[in-house]
């Protein structure tokens, strides 16, 4: 190595660790088990608990928490999730304030909305359940001004 | 256009029912095994003043798919199994279903039960506190085909005793051998549990629910039925026998059947024979019976009473043709016959004309009536 190149890398390296320590956004993510309590008057209702405890069937809700942390406003946010093979996603259940909701099947190589999603199952293209998916992605419409959070979530059942 | 609209109407329904028949199988076949770690980490794409900044991952969130612990006991029969005393070897099938989200072992043990458990079968089929023998445990070589049918091979004796590695959504036999007992009332039940304890598929140790949850290892959840027994998952299941067994009898009369003046009466010289009639009112049949009688002192035993004076015993089983045999002091013909001179021991039968010595035990069938006759004098002196 030519010590030309050898500097190139060391910036390259210095760089990259540069760009850790500065970034604008910090993003922290949670698991809560979805359960169902009965209260005092007979009535349930769901609650999310610590997800100690996770058996076939139980219901998730993953939680995502972007902050600007920049004195910058932070633009063209995607929050991407993916959903592990031995998760379904649960439909209708990904929520983000200002954010358009997006799906892949295809290991998050390409995302569209849930009703335009289509697999090929067999050399028979059919539309995709929520088995299908593979990522789950939020695109925030707005900028996030800076100290400013913002919130995604859905739910998924452990098969 | 309106038929073509219906037939295609009932395709689409016929294939939504298959569709949904699959999913269902698919929804038994799955279930992600206990200890399988997920993880799951958000990434964020972003710009700040119109450049790409680089990509933040979140921190990451795992946890391990924890062990649920689900399984069910099922007998086989529809009914009491009718069992005659003594019997070796009878059973009741049972099949364990595995529930689980995981292999899983099942120890396996079995409970006489007793009356205060209630009925087996419905109204009548408690236990009546009687108890079988040599209770053992054998489970089948190979599940069942069509789970939770017990359509797999029957278990045969001496089978092993603990299932081994019973897959999630799989069933298998197990069948509980036993003897019944030698001796219980006509009508006696016998009641026995199958109790199946879920054990470690590695270590076929009894599972223990936990206590508190471990980060990172694999927690037992009892979602069985029964729950937590102790601090283990045990279920059970109920069968038992319906025990027959002999009910005999015994009635003796007497009637005159010569005198020197045809008086009909026991005056000296006149003979008297004696019927003893065994009936077996139970439900199975009594073999090898044996009748004593003490011949009163007064009287003479005859010995040559029938069979053309060549026997002193007469039968009458039922089946049109008498039998015989000879009651000698030393049964020197060895017809299970004696007379020693006091008392009349009858164990044996000669079914041939003339008698040819087989000993032939006597034996009273269900419902069936055997009587014996023999003769006495009144001494003339």
């Amino acid at each position: 190595m030519s010590v030309q190149k050898f500097v190139l890398a060391m910036i390259g390296v210095l760089l990259a660790g540069g760009a850790l320590a500065q970034d604008s956004v910090e993003l922290t993510s949670s698991v809560y088990k979805q359960v169902l309590v009965e209260k005092d008057d007979g009535s349930t209702e769901t609650q999310l608990v610590a997800a100690d405890n996770v058996l076939p069937g139980d219901r998730l809700v993953f939680r995502n928490t972007i902050r600007n942390i920049s004195a910058e406003p932070a633009e063209s946010i995607v929050i991407t999730n993916p959903i592990e093979e031995e998760l379904v996603y649960v439909a209708g259940s990904a929520e983000g304030e200002g954010m358009a909701i997006e799906f892949s099947v295809d290991g998050g190589q390409s995302f569209a909305a849930a009703n335009a999603l289509r697999v090929v199952d067999n050399g028979i293209e059919r539309p995709a359940t929520t088995k299908d998916y593979t990522h789950v992605r939020w695109v925030m419409q707005t900028e996030l001004a800076a100290g400013a959070e913002g919130t995604t979530s859905f739910a998924a059942d452990v098969e | 256009m309106k038929t073509v609209s219906k037939t295609f109407g009932l395709l689409a329904r016929l294939g939504a029912i298959a569709v949904a028949l699959l999913l269902a199988q698919q929804a038994m076949a799955v279930g992600t095994d206990p200890g399988v770690q997920v993880q799951n980490q958000a990434t964020v794409t972003y710009q700040v003043g119109g450049n790409n900044q680089a990509p933040v991952d979140s921190n990451l969130v795992e946890f391990v798919v924890d062990r649920r612990v689900d399984f069910t006991v099922t007998r086989m029969g529809t009914g009491l199994t009718t069992t005659v005393l003594g019997t070796s070897q009878v059973f009741v099938d049972f099949y364990v279903t595995n529930l689980s989200n995981g292999d899983l072992d099942f120890n396996l043990d079995f409970t006489q039960l007793v009356p205060g458990d209630g009925d087996i079968y419905g109204v009548g089929t408690a236990d009546t506190g009687v108890d079988m023998d040599n209770v053992t445990v054998s489970v089948s070589a190979a599940v069942d085909p069509t789970p939770g049918t017990g359509d797999g091979p029957a278990p045969v004796f001496g089978g092993p005793a603990i299932i081994d590695d019973l897959p999630e959504d799989q069933s298998i036999r197990v069948r509980l051998y036993a003897d019944a007992p030698a001796v219980a009332p006509n009508g006696a039940v016998a009641g026995l549990s199958l109790d199946a304890t879920a054990a470690d598929p590695t270590t076929t140790v009894d599972l223990q629910e936990s206590g508190s949850w471990t980060p990172g290892s694999i927690d037992n959840v009892f979602a069985n039925a029964s729950g937590a027994t102790g601090n283990v998952a045990i279920e059970s299941d109920n069968d038992g026998f319906l025990l027959q067994a002999a009910a005999l009898s015994i009635v003796k009369s007497q009637a005159v059947i010569s005198d020197p003046f045809g008086s009909g009466r026991a005056i000296p010289g006149a003979r008297i024979e004696y019927t003893i009639t065994i009936s077996n009112t139970g439900a199975a049949g009594a073999t090898s019976i044996s009748i004593s009688d003490l011949v009163d002192a007064d009287v003479t035993f005859v010995a040559d009473a029938y069979n053309g004076n060549a026997s002193n015993v007469e039968f009458d089983r039922g089946t049109g043709t008498n039998s015989f045999c000879l009651a000698d002091a030393a049964d020197g013909n060895s017809d299970g016959c004696t007379f020693d001179g006091t008392t009349l021991t009858i164990s044996g039968r000669d079914d041939s004309i003339p008698p040819a010595d087989p000993d032939v035990p006597i034996d009273v069938a269900a419902g069936a009536t055997v009587t014996v006759n023999f003769v006495v004098e009144v001494p003339t002196t």
